[in-house]
């Protein structure tokens, strides 16, 4: 992926760009040296009588010495700062100096199951609760016979990280936003004896935003200063998801008191997980991909969230989170 | 000079006999001489608007033939300061009007005539009603009055359309009657149209000859789902589905057809059009085919011949022309009701609906009416899909319903395509409801609601603070 990215970009990236060689500012040499009387022009002919002096011959090699050509521009500007000239006096490093751009944010996208936990709050005699009544999975009449299978999570995040103390690894604070939906058809309020149970016309939806306001912690020591590419972290921090409802009609459902389905959660949210920095796959190539765009590192990553979404606990609110697993891609920039 | 004077006078003889004719001189008139537009009429055949380009298409369908709603021709010779022969001028209306003016073949008709006079008469402008019979209907009497008031037409408002208009021919060879080379306006001109176009008024008697092959209607809470599905292209623009109450036989739904006039200017195709819903009092005119105002148009198969030698065939009562049917119960005999969801559940069996077609003859009442009344749906146009479902809302649960789905083309002929019969919807529960009747397991609805009840609010507040403080004092140390 490095490659690729740092061949585009390089590719796409203008000349002025590319990194210029030294313009040292060639000295002009005399292409000859005057010619000398001391040394007569080589010549098979025999100058004739009365001829005037001879010339001294253009090509020959001078024994005087060459005058030095002036100095750069650069170097005379070179001279006159004292720090950069101490650093040039000083005795160089083996290999190639290593160029990294500041490291400011990261990003995520990430997809895993998930089911909301909603049937959480039931507690009546039934083996399901409403959510696995509606969406779970179904024998042939539409009655449902095990809990719902879990659907598509998808969650992008961005995360400014403000701090990295002591080089152990940056601290942030992060944003994830996510989307789930589930839909099904209605169940009949008076299902038949025989037949299905399921409306042939209503399909009912449910749909949640999970958000977070975290605070993260990535340890990137290991893969900074001992080359072991794994970096794990931590989130923790404020979670709200807005969630809503629909009917077969297409709009918003209604209960029996007119209330429709919309509404919003409070709660918190936890994730850790472990980072695997792809920086190894081809160094160069991340270097350059730095030195281009920015991009610091790029990972993939797997990580567990726990997340509980029920206004912490007040009697009546609906509960939307839930664990589960989630893989993705993170750049940090 | 004796050799100049005989050469001046051969110069001006021969000049007086091949020089160029004076803009004075009289000229036969042409196409380009005539400013030819169309006008649609109301019910008592007075001008409503010059007809715009989109009406010149799809205006003319078979119930304003069948209601004689007349339209207006303007035939005025352009002044453009040049002389013409006063020669006789005819006008006529159809198709092919040429071909069955000179032919002996009596196949073809003779179209009616408009006009019969002088070139000096187009001057002052010449106008004329005429009902959309005649633009696909020859004369069935030639020797009789040819005007179009008068004239009855041998063909009726039923079959294919074509392309019609005013044709005119001038007597040029001072002979009586006109020869084919003589008409010198084809039907094709007219001032409706752009400059760059050149045709007539498209009339259309027929309706869809290919409807969807599956049609079904799933009953949902408080409303009915139809759904079609075909495995060709269908012939269709448009649908609507139309409902009554299966004990009443009274509309289910009012108020979902507003009556778009007798000009409409736009929405050709999401609406069609009965002679019922267009003249429910009778034609406007009495220029409308034998049989067409006799009952109702699914009953009457008036064949008759165009101008142009083609049958009008009537096919009204759900026999198309390549010989398939429409009957429901024929094309479709395996289908029921049922619907099968993504994951594999059959739902929706409704049971006791039962699939027919609507009688040949329109009755009076009732979905196969085809009254306006009755839609209680929005147009929903058929697009390239050879599939679509539609969601008839607003009816009441655990009562027996009607169902028509109905089909048009761009020009609002209807095609009645399946009626089925008993759909009762039935009330179901979302999730929303199925969380109120196992007891609120949703909580209630809004956007905040944190209670203080729990300390997990202040446990997470404490752990965002100590991240802020501990950047705090990072701060402060490195200034």
């Amino acid at each position: 992926m490095i490659r690729a990215l740092t061949t585009l970009l390089t590719l796409s990236a203008p000349a002025s760009e590319a990194p210029a060689e030294p313009t040292e500012p060639i000295a002009a040499e005399p292409i000859a040296a005057e010619p000398t009387a001391t040394e007569p022009a080589p010549s098979s002919e025999p100058a004739p009588a009365g001829a005037p002096e001879e010339e001294a011959d253009p090509w020959a090699p001078s024994t005087e010495p060459l005058p030095s050509a002036p100095p750069a521009e650069e170097a005379v500007l070179r001279q006159s700062d004292p720090e950069l000239a101490d650093a040039l006096k000083a005795p160089k490093k083996k290999g190639y100096a290593r160029y990294a751009s500041p490291q400011r944010f990261a990003t995520e996208v990430k997809f895993g199951p998930f089911i909301p936990d909603i049937d959480r709050n039931y507690h009546g005699s039934d083996e399901f609760g409403p959510y696995a009544k509606i969406f779970g999975q179904t024998d042939d009449r539409g009655i449902t016979t095990a809990e719902p299978k879990k659907g598509l999570l998808t969650a992008l995040a961005f995360e400014w990280q403000f701090l990295n103390p002591g080089g152990i690894g940056p601290l942030g604070l992060g944003y994830t936003f996510s989307f789930f939906r589930d839909k099904a058809q209605a169940l009949l309020v008076d299902p038949p004896a025989d037949g299905s149970v399921r409306s042939g016309a209503d399909k009912t939806t449910f749909t949640v935003l999970p958000m977070a306001l975290q605070l993260v912690f990535r340890f990137e020591l290991l893969a900074d200063r001992v080359n072991i590419p794994i970096v794990p972290y931590v989130k923790g921090g404020l979670a709200y998801a807005f969630w809503w409802s629909k009917n077969g009609d297409g709009n918003l459902s209604t209960n029996s008191m007119g209330v429709k389905a919309r509404g919003g959660a409070w709660g918190w949210q936890i994730n850790a997980g472990g980072m695997l920095r792809l920086d190894f796959l081809d160094v160069n190539d991340s270097r350059t991909l730095d030195r281009l765009t920015g991009i610091n590192h790029t990972y993939v990553f797997g990580e567990y969230q726990l997340s509980r979404i029920n206004n912490f606990g007040r009697a009546n609110s609906i509960s939307l989170g839930a664990g589960t697993w989630l893989l993705g891609l993170a750049i940090e920039f | 000079m004796r050799r100049t004077l005989p050469l001046l006078g051969a110069l001006a003889a021969l000049l007086g006999f091949s020089g160029p004719a004076r803009a004075d001189d009289p000229v036969d008139p042409g196409a380009d001489n005539f400013d030819i537009r169309y006008y649609i009429n109301d019910e008592d055949g007075n001008q409503i608007r010059q007809m715009s380009s989109t009406q010149m298409q799809y205006l003319i369908n078979q119930a304003r033939c069948e209601c004689g709603q007349t339209i207006e021709a303007r035939v005025r010779l352009i002044n453009t300061g040049a002389s013409f022969n006063n020669v006789q001028i005819e006008g006529y209306i159809g198709t092919n009007c040429a071909l069955a003016e000179t032919s002996f073949n009596p196949q073809f008709k003779p179209c009616t005539r408009i006009v019969s006079a002088k070139t000096t008469t187009f001057i002052q402008g010449y106008s004329v009603d005429f009902g959309p019979i005649w633009l696909g209907s020859g004369l069935e009497d030639a020797q009789a009055d040819r005007s179009p008031a008068a004239a009855t037409p041998v063909g009726s408002c039923t079959g294919p359309g074509g392309e019609s208009g005013v044709w005119l021919c001038g007597f040029f060879d001072q002979q009586q009657g006109c020869q084919a080379e003589e008409f010198f306006v084809t039907g094709t001109q007219n001032k409706n149209f752009g400059a760059s176009e050149s045709k007539g008024i498209t009339f259309d008697y027929q309706g869809p000859i290919t409807p969807p092959g599956t049609v079904t209607a799933a009953p949902g809470d408080g409303a009915v789902v139809v759904s079609w599905k075909s495995t060709t292209s269908p012939d269709v623009y448009g649908y609507r589905v139309l409902c009554e109450e299966a004990a009443t036989g009274e509309p289910a739904v009012d108020g979902i057809v507003t009556d778009p006039g007798l000009a409409p200017t736009t929405s050709f195709g999401q609406l069609y059009f009965t002679k019922e819903n267009l003249c429910p009092d009778g034609p406007f005119s009495s220029q409308i085919g034998p049989g067409d105002n006799v009952g109702t148009t699914g009953g009457t198969d008036t064949d008759g011949t165009t101008t142009d030698g083609t049958t009008t065939d009537g096919t009204t009562d759900g026999t198309t022309t390549d010989g398939t049917t429409t009957d429901a119960s024929t094309t479709d005999s395996s289908t029921d009701t049922t619907d099968t969801t993504t994951d594999g559940t059959t739902t929706g069996d409704t049971g006791s609906t039962v699939e027919s077609a609507c009688p040949g003859a329109r009755p009076d009442s009732g979905v196969c009416s085809l009254k306006w009344d009755y839609v209680c749906s929005a147009h929903i146009g058929a697009g390239t899909s050879n599939s679509g479902s539609i969601r008839v809302r607003g009816l009441e649960n655990n009562k027996a319903y009607h169902i028509l789905l109905v089909g048009y083309d761009q020009a609002g002929n209807p095609l009645p395509i399946k009626l089925i019969e008993n759909v009762t919807p039935v009330p179901s529960n979302d999730l929303w409801e199925q969380c109120e009747q196992d007891g609120n397991v949703c909580g209630d609805a809004g956007f905040c609601s944190v209670s203080p009840e729990r300390t997990g609010l202040g446990a997470l507040g404490l752990f965002i603070g100590l991240g802020f403080f501990a950047y705090g004092r990072r701060t402060r140390k490195t200034a």
